[in-house]
């Protein structure tokens, strides 16, 4: 697959490479960092704070903001066409909001699981930058576009992420605590891929530094987003402990990265 | 000694020896050290003087901070625009005149800076600083030399009189209050009013220093006939066909008027609305002045009749050169004819008279087109728009069907070449006009004479059958044909049959170059369908931009003065000069620093770069503006043939390239906000006459600093790798 993608970018940059003037004064390779942000709506919290990437969540109506960092490579391949690589890292969690249908020992409860777990995301993202006909890359207004790889690993703490409830002993009628914290595995990892579209302005200021802005989406996930808002799932298992964060985890990584602004700042290096 | 000696004859032979004009004429050109204001920077001497405005006491000095800025580059623009003339023969001849004229007042002598200008209108003006530049069409029209001092002593006095701010500070006061109600006319109608009570001052002022002389103060007087009949040639000759006609071509009389139409005299008109008053009331002041006073013993020429007279010719011949330039070609025509009855052997008249004829054959075929942009907006004007003896020739170019044109065109042409093969110019209007006669359907038959039956056929009939009978034959037959018919008598009725008789007889050149009779063609007699510009590939992506690639390879140009402008609605005055100056400058750097980035190699020719010793730059820029004059007066994609300077051949192969980048950036915000940037690039090709590389684009932006790196690295690196 590795080789199939290098001999891919190959391909594409010998496209363009001899078209036409490529680079800002022959500078065509940068590299940068950007902040992306956008309003957490889904699952964000449990704790009701207001930093970022964390805080607010529905039930308390407080604003909270997903953040991601990013670190690009790109590479102007003519007046118009950049071809760029990114990692995006982002740390959050899922407020716990499903209910799953648990077995305390003696009888079956619904439950919502107390806490949240948390969530590690990278998403590499192989994509084309595609500038107005008026400018010259890597300098101007753009559109994006190519195909991203979201992975995940998710972790979670037993004390803060579990189910309490209180038993009824049928045969003598004791009541007592009930304490479920097994979700599988303390750390999962999952994969998934989307397409990644956006537009964007970049300036460059002195000649070196080059300041990006602009929005992107996840395609799959802005899709899926009238899914998600409405809590309809297609064609997965009914959610239980073991099954838990797998079930959840998805909705709160398109949450993440369906639609956010950024702020890059690069450089150019040759 | 002798042997410097023998040097500073020589240098002052060259510096003063005057044109053989009997022989050929060279057109004028700046010489010498060239003055401060090519080499001072622009932006200190309006420094200095507002510094000197804020030490007086005055109530509008804001209006007259914006004058000096506003004035001081305008006078750059006017002198390094290459139209002024420094150190030529009429600058140095004005300055004589002007010597005589402040005979006594020599503080006010050194304070003026007199220049010629370059440009065929008919006018003269001054400004605040002590500038006064005089028009070559005002020196071509003038009658005596006394009539130039009277000109002379009047824009001094504009000068002295300081007319000029004077002026702008009124009509900003007028524009400022007078609208109040006021309809514009009104508020024109006031300006005017203004402008002619300066002009009526000037002329009585300018006559009191004229008085000064021992000119003739009738001269004065007759000044203003020469401003009054300013549209009519410099001279009223008759314009007869005969010179177009030889031993074997007689122009029909049908093509002629049998009288033209007189002069219209309206130097009494309606004047409200004129920033000078009308002529007759101009006349009736100065000759008031003149009254009874004594001028008998008073001279039409102080300096020299014969340099005056010698002066006004080299103004006559460089004015042919300038109606060529804004492809005015009857006026063009009519003064290079006068010109050729004084001067016969003139090869410079000559080669006028063949490009004006070339010019107009191509006009008729509609390979020459005018555009709302062009001097000649709706083209060459009709005969009846036209007074006096030139509105004949204007009837004789409306009336001769084209392709009789351009066989009349060829005649006189080839004849000239013939007379001046060493002249490359005229060899080549020769072959071009060869190759319009070959896309007719006209080849050798048409010129064929054969004995006709006495029986009156109509001449387009005696044509046909002419051609079906001699379609067959080759092109020596033919040829043959013609000498065994040589002595027999010519009766064919079509006029123009025998024109080339004594060509094809005598003149291998001219029977090798002739072509044959073209089929293809036959079948429309307006023929020239394939003489047309070459196609470019143009693309029009939007209205907010559009580009040529560069289809040969490009290896160097000649950047020709990067041009920067700043326009702001929302400021009091629009026009951002000074800060415009400065980012000219540094879009200099830019340029050249794109340019080496990528190993490109440019040479900069800018009026803004000289050193006082250069004049010859400033010779050089004047040829390449000239040019483009010429070719902007017609529509981008046109290809006119540019025929107002043979010196662009020198140019090339001084700077070794036939590339010139004109390059460019506007930046507009107009008052309700909106920033618009446009750039510009465009290279031409001086030596085929064609836009070779474009790139025009409107950013709705400001004009940021990676904007233009972006665009003009982006130039250079296509002309880089164009194929």
């Amino acid at each position: 697959m590795r080789f199939k993608i290098i001999i891919f970018i190959i391909i594409v940059s010998n496209t363009f490479v001899f078209s036409q003037a490529p680079g800002h004064l022959g500078k065509r390779f940068s590299l940068g960092y950007a902040f992306h942000t956008s309003p957490s709506v889904f699952n964000a919290n449990a704790k009701n704070e207001t930093i970022l990437g964390r805080g607010g969540n529905s039930e308390s109506g407080n604003v909270a903001f997903n953040a991601i960092h990013e670190l690009s490579l790109e590479y102007a391949t003519s007046s118009r066409w950049e071809i760029c690589f990114s990692a995006r890292y982002y740390k959050t969690i899922c407020d716990n909001a499903e209910h799953i249908s648990v077995d305390n020992g003696y009888n079956l409860q619904s439950s919502r699981p107390n806490g949240y777990y948390n969530i590690r995301g990278l998403t590499y993202t192989l994509y084309f930058k595609y500038y107005g006909k008026r400018y010259v890359a890597p300098w101007g207004r753009y559109v994006m576009f190519g195909p991203a790889i979201n992975t995940s690993k998710t972790s979670y703490d037993s004390n803060i992420m579990n189910i309490k409830g209180a038993a009824r002993n049928s045969f003598n009628y004791n009541y007592r605590d009930t304490l479920l914290s097994d979700f599988g595995p303390k750390e999962q990892n999952f994969v998934g891929v989307n397409l990644m579209m956006g537009m964007g302005r970049s300036r460059i200021i002195a000649n070196r530094v080059i300041l990006d802005y602009g929005v992107t989406i996840h395609v799959f996930s802005v899709i899926s987003g009238l899914f998600d808002a409405g809590d309809i799932r297609f064609g997965g298992n009914k959610i239980a402990m073991n099954n838990y964060i797998e079930s959840t985890v998805k909705q709160r990584v398109r949450g993440v990265n369906r639609f956010n602004a950024f702020l890059k700042v690069g450089i150019l290096l040759f | 000694m002798i042997k410097y000696l023998l040097l500073f004859v020589l240098f002052a032979e060259a510096c003063f020896a005057q044109q053989n004009l009997k022989e050929n004429y060279s057109p004028l050109k700046s010489s010498g050290t060239l003055p401060d204001v090519f080499t001072q920077n622009i932006r200190n001497v309006i420094k200095d003087d507002i510094t000197e405005l804020n030490k007086q006491k005055d109530n509008n000095k804001s209006i007259k901070r914006t004058y000096l800025t506003e004035t001081n580059y305008e006078i750059e623009k006017i002198i390094k625009s290459g139209n002024a003339l420094v150190n030529d023969e009429i600058t140095n001849y004005l300055n004589k005149v002007a010597d005589v004229v402040l005979k006594n007042n020599q503080t006010l002598r050194n304070e003026l800076h007199i220049y010629t200008l370059k440009s065929p209108v008919v006018n003269a003006y001054s400004y605040d600083k002590g500038y006064v530049f005089i028009n070559i069409g005002l020196i071509a029209q003038a009658e005596t030399e006394a009539q130039l001092a009277y000109i002379l002593s009047h824009e001094i006095s504009h000068y002295t009189k300081k007319h000029h701010i004077n002026g702008y500070v009124e009509n900003k006061k007028i524009e400022r209050n007078g609208y109040d109600g006021k309809s514009k006319t009104d508020v024109l109608i006031e300006k005017c009013q203004y402008s002619k009570e300066k002009e009526s001052e000037a002329d009585v002022e300018g006559f009191k220093l004229f008085e000064q002389t021992n000119y003739n103060l009738k001269q004065a007087e007759k000044s203003f006939d020469v401003l009054q009949y300013a549209h009519l040639p410099f001279e009223l000759v008759e314009f007869k066909k005969t010179f177009f006609e030889t031993d074997n071509y007689v122009i029909p009389n049908g093509y002629f008027l049998k009288e033209v139409s007189s002069i219209r005299n309206n130097s009494n008109e309606d004047d409200t609305k004129h920033t000078h008053p009308n002529t007759a009331k101009r006349k009736v002041t100065i000759a008031e002045l003149i009254g009874t006073r004594d001028n008998s013993t008073r001279v039409n020429y102080i300096v020299s009749k014969e340099e005056f007279e010698y002066i006004r010719d080299l103004a006559r011949m460089e004015l042919c050169r300038l109606y060529l330039k804004r492809r005015d070609y009857p006026n063009a025509l009519y003064a290079a004819y006068i010109l050729a009855n004084k001067y016969p052997k003139n090869q410079y008249v000559t080669e006028v008279i063949a490009k004006c004829l070339y010019a107009i054959s191509l006009y008729g075929k509609g390979t020459i087109k005018y555009n709302s942009d062009s001097y000649l907006e709706e083209g060459i004007p009709s005969h009846s728009d036209i007074e006096s003896y030139p509105q004949q020739l204007y009837y004789f170019i409306n009336k001769m069907p084209n392709n009789e044109w351009t066989m009349m065109s060829l005649n006189y042409v080839f004849r000239a070449h013939q007379k001046y093969p060493d002249n490359k110019k005229l060899a080549s209007y020769s072959d071009s006009l060869f190759k319009l006669i070959g896309q007719t359907n006209w080849g050798i038959p048409d010129f064929v004479r054969v004995k006709k039956k006495p029986v009156a056929v109509k001449d387009t009939l005696v044509v046909d059958s002419l051609k079906s009978k001699n379609d067959e034959k080759s092109k020596t037959d033919l040829i043959a044909n013609i000498q065994k018919e040589n002595n027999s008598k010519a009766i064919d009725t079509t006029y123009y049959k025998e024109i080339f008789t004594d060509l094809f007889m005598n003149a291998p050149e001219f029977v090798s170059k002739f072509p044959s009779p073209n089929t293809d063609n036959a079948a429309s007699n307006s023929g020239f369908s394939t003489y047309r510009s070459k196609s470019s590939s143009i693309t029009k992506k939007s209205k907010n931009e559009e580009s040529i690639k560069a289809q040969a390879k490009i290896e160097k140009v000649l950047l020709l003065e990067p041009f920067y402008l700043k326009v702001d609605d929302q400021r009091p005055e629009e026009f951002q000069y000074t800060e415009s100056d400065e980012r000219q400058e540094k879009f200099i750097e830019t340029v050249n620093d794109c340019a080496k980035r990528i190993n490109f190699e440019t040479v900069t020719l800018d009026p803004g770069l000289v050193t006082a010793a250069e004049a010859e730059k400033i010779n050089d820029y004047s040829v390449i503006n000239d040019w483009f004059a010429e070719k902007f007066d017609a529509d981008d994609d046109d290809k006119n043939p540019i025929l107002n300077t043979n010196e662009i051949d020198r140019v090339i192969e001084k700077y070794g390239t036939q590339y010139v980048l004109k390059i460019g950036i506007v930046n507009y915000r107009a008052k309700s906000g909106i920033k618009r940037t446009y750039y510009y690039s465009y290279i031409y090709d001086i030596k085929n006459n064609e836009v070779v590389y474009k790139r025009y684009v409107i950013f709705r932006d400001k004009d940021t600093k990676d904007l233009i790196n972006a665009k003009v690295y982006q130039t250079f690196y296509e002309l880089k790798h164009s194929k």
